[in-house]
């Protein structure tokens, strides 16, 4: 029974996790673009939601912090037109590195806008002990934290929306066919940039998702960015990098990983459990470095 | 009417490749571009399309002019929704999508119309893509993948083709249908098509008109008659006459360079 329960938390967490991996694996899919800033973008989104529902607009506190959520989420698409035009669209055709060096920038600026507007002490969103009861939620004999419904439902919503845009939509066809040839794609009229500005958006969104999450679990401050890059990467190269529905696995495989595997061995080195993914980063990169679910290159010969 | 009136294409930093080339493209005609490999029929495709902004490239001198408005140097994308569409030469299909998937993503840009109907267009030219639809596109053969441009490219109904090169790498059989396909779309719908080709023979079947280029320089233009019968045509292009057989078959000296700014 405490398997299974570690069993259920561990898939529960890795909803997070794979919305994190999402956002990162699009903006690499699509912009060929290995984001450091995913953790930032969680933090600066955990922020907006604490600023937002802070101005308490509604009396009830669920339906606040989720109005909080959607204009923090409104806030996003705005940075993300900002990010895409000024950040990254003067370094297209450059090097690889020099995006990296500019995600790194980019994350940097987020992490340290925060700090300077709202400093470093603790902050937990308005309503916390309503919205996310200590007391935990059952299913038969079956106990999980309360905040973890609210990132199964954000990560289904998210990631069922998303699925059927990229896969059924003429969007996500436009989508698919600019990471695979921008040339070819300009040539039917789709416009590269907004495409990339698009995929920043969805990106900041999800990570803005998975802010409201880990800033309820963890509480509001700095630690919650590197928690964010320390599950998103792991997770997307387990999917393989390119792969959406290779990121939600990915987040789900390393959330297991963590509360069965991280939980057992905790009690024989205690705080091992905060660096599994670590360690489940460095065996994925040693041993498969293109992830279990990347995409499989077409070769005709 | 397309008309290109002494276009130059300079390249970053300063490599003229196009060196004043003026054509006239008469609506609903079939005009040829010939030339050797490395004359540059790609490169004026692209100056026309707004593609050269991707590789670094841009219309230097001279003017574009789509009916009317002047058309060089605008991005790509502005191009294709003006009803002018490109067809890159070795068949850039989205290898991952469907070849229904990858139809459609060539309506991105045309969202007005019903996808269904759209499809059922090219279905109705090219068949054996019906068949195929749910294959990705990457599996498809050299044959059908150039099917499957073309009907990308046919599906937002454009005014304008622009086809590079589409007889590469195909055998003589498939060359025979794919061009027959293009007369009949051109013939039924009413479409313009600027052909660039190595394959002068095949080209001046369907063409109405011709421009030989050679070093970026136009060196002969007449209709397809005059010019099948010329006999530098004949020695040069066609492989008759005294030099005899010339082979173009030559490996690519230039790939498609991936990077571009804005
Ligand atoms: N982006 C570029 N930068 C620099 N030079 C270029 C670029 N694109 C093309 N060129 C040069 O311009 C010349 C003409 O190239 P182009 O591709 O137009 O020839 P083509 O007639 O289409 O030949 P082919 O039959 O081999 O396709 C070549 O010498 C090529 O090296
Ligand atoms: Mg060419």
């Amino acid at each position: 029974m405490v398997l299974l329960e570690m069993i259920v938390m561990g898939l529960a967490a890795g909803t997070i996790y794979g919305v994190m991996a999402l956002s990162f694996v699009l903006i690499y899919r699509v912009g060929k673009i290995v984001n450091i800033a995913v953790g930032d973008m969680v933090l600066l989104g955990a922020y907006l939601i604490f600023a937002f529902s802070g101005l308490g607009l509604v009396e009830d506190p669920v339906i606040n912090l989720i109005l909080g959520l959607i204009l923090a989420s409104i806030f996003g698409l705005v940075i993300a037109v900002g990010t895409e035009r000024f950040l990254m669209r003067p370094l297209y055709g450059q090097s690889i590195l020099s995006l990296i060096m500019m995600t790194v920038a980019l994350g940097m600026i987020l992490r340290g806008a925060t700090i300077v507007k709202w400093g470093t002490v603790l902050r937990v969103f308005p309503g916390q002990h309503e919205v996310f009861p200590p007391i935990p939620f059952t299913i038969g004999p079956i106990e999980i934290p309360y905040v973890y419904l609210w990132s199964i439902t954000g990560a289904f919503l998210i990631f069922g929306s998303f699925l059927y845009l990229f896969r059924k939509t003429l969007f996500g066809f436009a989508m698919r066919a600019v990471s695979l040839d921008p040339e070819a794609a300009a040539t039917h009229g789709i416009s590269i940039k907004k495409i990339y500005t698009y995929t920043w958006m969805i990106a900041y969104v999800a990570a803005f998702l998975a802010g409201l999450v880990l800033g309820a679990i963890n509480g509001i401050t700095v630690i919650v960015s590197y928690l964010g890059l320390a599950r998103a990467l792991p997770a997307a190269l387990i999917g393989g990098l390119d792969s959406p529905g290779g990121a939600m696995l990915g987040g789900l495989l390393l959330g297991l990983i963590e509360h069965t595997v991280g939980t057992f061995l905790n009690a024989y080195i205690p705080g091992i459990r905060a660096i599994i993914p670590y360690i489940v980063l460095l065996v994925v990169l040693i041993v498969k470095p293109y992830g279990l679910f990347g995409t499989v290159r077409i070769e005709r010969v | 009417m397309l008309i290109l009136n002494n276009v130059e294409v300079t390249f970053d930093p300063f490599i003229l490749v196009v060196k004043g080339v003026s054509m006239e493209v008469p609506e609903g005609s079939i005009v040829a571009i010939l030339g050797a490999n490395g004359a540059g029929k790609s490169t004026i495709l692209k100056a026309i399309s707004g593609v050269i902004r991707m590789e670094r490239g841009r219309v230097s001198h001279g003017f574009i002019q789509f009916n009317g408005k002047r058309i060089e140097n605008l991005p790509p994308e502005e191009v294709a929704k003006l009803g002018i569409i490109y067809v890159h030469e070795g068949r850039s299909v989205f290898e991952e999508l469907t070849v229904e998937e990858d139809l459609l993503a060539g309506l991105y840009g045309r969202r007005s119309l019903d996808p269904k109907d759209a499809l059922e267009f090219v279905y109705n030219y090219f068949p054996q893509l019906k068949r195929k639809r749910k294959l990705k596109s990457g599996l498809l053969s050299g044959g059908e993948q150039q099917m499957l441009v073309i009907g990308r490219a046919l599906i937002s109904k454009p005014d304008v083709l622009l086809l590079d090169e589409p007889s590469l790498g195909l055998a003589p059989k498939v060359v025979t249908e794919v061009f027959r396909t293009i007369k009949q779309i051109n013939e039924s719908e009413g479409l313009t098509v600027v052909l660039a080709e190595q394959n002068v023979r095949k080209a001046l079947e369907i063409a109405e008109y011709g421009y030989v280029i050679e070093g970026g320089r136009v060196v002969l233009h007449g209709t397809a008659e005059k010019l099948i019968r010329n006999p530098d045509v004949q020695n040069y292009y066609l492989g008759i006459g005294e030099a005899g057989r010339i082979s173009y078959q030559d490996v690519k000296s230039y790939k498609r360079r991936k990077r571009w700014i804005s």
